[in-house]
């Protein structure tokens, strides 16, 4: 499985840097990020390819910062790829607490990253309909 | 039990004669002093000490108006000591200390030292500040003079004061209320348990801060200890001003070496009994620089009723806040300390933060500044904006004013050092 370290951060200019500042140059490469906003603050999402260290130097720079599994799932083409699944999960009834995609440059890939309650079970249900779920080590070898 | 048995537990009457002798003798004294003498205190006449009330007021722009030495009425050769005052814009307010004066306070702090316990064979750390600040040297030289081993670390360096505290087996602490919830913090964090860490740990002395009684008991629990609050300003020599006794109902207030009133912050009227009002004090002993009805500005009750352990100096409430803290918002009148105490029973925030008040259209607006606690943060947008909505109903249930409320990074809201500025008022007149 793979892990996304979420990064509180207010919503100021400058702030977003100051966050990133504390890891980037520092040996962990950012693979994809994702900002959810809710007015004055949001929340960072971050794959990063040392998840683990990376949360430790963030919790040392004195943010707050958690670590969750996700589902990442790799899908052919953008728009299709995230209907089939948004498709199957109506179907199965799954809810979804929040998810989001990205493109691999240069690559014909996406990713589609599902933040779950239940992990396992999302894993489950979209490797039995046949799409491959990525684990940390496979996302930074994309 | 007492240090000094026959002041402690004077009789009403005698106290009070006591009182009327040295408040003649100060107004002699003062007389001296420029500032004093352009106020024509010499021709005041005090019969009986309710005559105190027909006294000019001192005040903190008066001591800036007399700096550097106007207010001095004894000759440098006979001062041996300065404090000031922490004021970080302008003329700073400076306090004289004779050599009779340093010892004075001296006994004062001494006497509320032993009064909660504290004996020679205790090891004493002083996590105060030390310097131009009184908070650190005041109880310094109490502990000292009582005959304990003293520490004096003076404030900041969290790992050092821990290693402190444990090795040298330190029995009482002076600290600040909120960086001993700093120290709790810390101590929580890396998983160590106060009363195996620090096994002979019994009290801890909160200074500096006027608190809740949240706050004591927050630490109080965490730590095992007896908490005890401190009351003093630099104006009236520092710490030792008033003191909790082991009742903690209440702090006395020293009658013997100060006199104090309780009055209407606007009108100066004396409040009636059991009502909230500024705190006044009047120095009884002070020889380098008296000071006559000083305005503290530090909101308190006065407690007549006897209390237990027999001292027969009345009590003061814990200082409720500040009167030029409070703040009044549409007509409601607000105390940083009633916001403290809800971030202190709020899983998920600290307990720094920062009030702004700005002006929206004719009506007035808060917004509470607030920092996210790193170790509750759960990764969600929605767990956030439910700690938010929490704060602003819990606050509007306090308040009756429903403020903003802005989550912030921890850490990014500046810690505040001894009596904090917590408010920034934008508000147009
Ligand atoms: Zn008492």
């Amino acid at each position: 499985m793979a892990h996304q370290i979420s990064l509180f951060v207010e919503n100021k200019p400058g702030k977003l840097d100051a966050v990133l500042a504390s890891i980037i140059g520092k040996k962990i490469d950012i693979k994809a990020f994702m900002i959810a906003s809710a007015g004055k603050f949001g929340v960072i999402k971050l794959l990063v390819d040392e998840p683990f260290k990376a949360r430790e130097m963030l919790k040392d720079a004195g943010h707050a910062v958690a670590l969750e599994e996700v589902v990442v799932v790799e899908i052919r083409d953008m728009p299709q790829g995230i209907k089939d699944i948004t498709d199957l999960f109506a179907s199965k009834g799954i809810n979804i607490e929040n998810a989001y995609g990205f493109s691999v440059q240069e690559k014909p890939k996406s990713l589609f990253i599902i933040e779950t309650k239940e992990p396992s079970n999302i894993k489950e249900i979209v490797t039995a309909k046949g799409f491959k779920v990525l684990s940390d080590a496979q996302i930074y070898a994309l | 039990m007492y240090w000094d048995q026959a002041t402690e537990t004077m009789s009403r009457d005698q106290l009070e004669e006591l009182q009327l002798k040295r408040m003649k003798e100060t107004l002699n004294r003062a007389a001296k002093a420029p500032f004093y003498q352009t106020l024509g205190i010499a021709d005041y006449v005090i019969k009986d000490l309710s005559d105190i009330q027909k006294l000019p007021v001192t005040t903190k722009q008066d001591l800036r108006d007399a700096y550097p030495y106007g207010m001095v009425c004894t000759p440098l050769q006979e001062i041996i000591r300065l404090h000031s005052s922490s004021g970080t814009t302008g003329i700073p307010t400076v306090v004289y200390h004779s050599r009779e004066d340093i010892q004075m306070w001296t006994e004062l702090v001494t006497r509320c030292m032993y009064m909660i316990g504290v004996r020679p064979d205790d090891v004493f750390q002083n996590m105060i500040g030390y310097g131009l600040f009184t908070g650190g040297l005041g109880l310094h030289y109490g502990a000292e003079r009582l005959g304990c081993l003293t520490i004096p670390t003076g404030p900041g360096n969290t790992k050092r004061q821990l290693k402190f505290m444990k090795e040298f087996d330190v029995s009482v602490i002076h600290v600040i209320p909120s960086y001993a919830l700093h120290l709790a913090d810390t101590l929580e964090a890396a998983g160590i348990k106060p009363k195996k860490e620090f096994p002979k740990l019994k009290s801890a002395i909160l200074g500096a801060e006027p608190h809740s009684e949240e706050t004591r008991a927050k630490i109080e629990d965490f730590f095992g200890i007896d908490a005890f609050n401190s009351y003093g300003l630099s104006e009236m020599n520092g710490p030792g001003v008033a003191f909790e006794c082991p009742h903690k109902q209440g702090l006395h207030l020293w009658e013997d070496a100060f006199c104090f009133e309780i009055v209407d912050p606007e009108t100066l009227k004396p409040t009636s009994p059991g009502e909230r009002g500024e705190l006044i004090v009047t120095t009884l002993t002070r020889q380098a620089m008296p000071i006559i009805r000083y305005r503290t500005k530090d909101l308190t009750m006065r407690i007549t009723a006897e209390c237990a352990c027999g001292r027969t100096h009345q009590r003061i409430e814990r200082i409720s806040g500040r009167s030029d803290d409070m703040m009044i918002l549409k007509g409601v009148n607000i105390f940083p300390i009633q916001i403290e105490q809800i971030l202190i029973g709020t899983p998920g925030v600290g307990r720094n933060y920062q009030i702004i008040l700005e002006s929206k259209g004719h009506n007035d607006h808060m917004i509470l500044k607030v920092e996210l606690d790193p170790s509750m943060f759960i990764g969600d947008i929605s767990s956030l904006e439910k700690l938010r909505a929490k704060l602003i109903r819990e606050l509007h249930d306090e308040i009756l004013i429903t403020p903003d409320v802005d989550l912030c990074e921890p850490g990014s809201i500046p810690v505040a050092q001894g009596k904090a500025v917590r408010v920034i008022d934008n508000r147009e007149l």
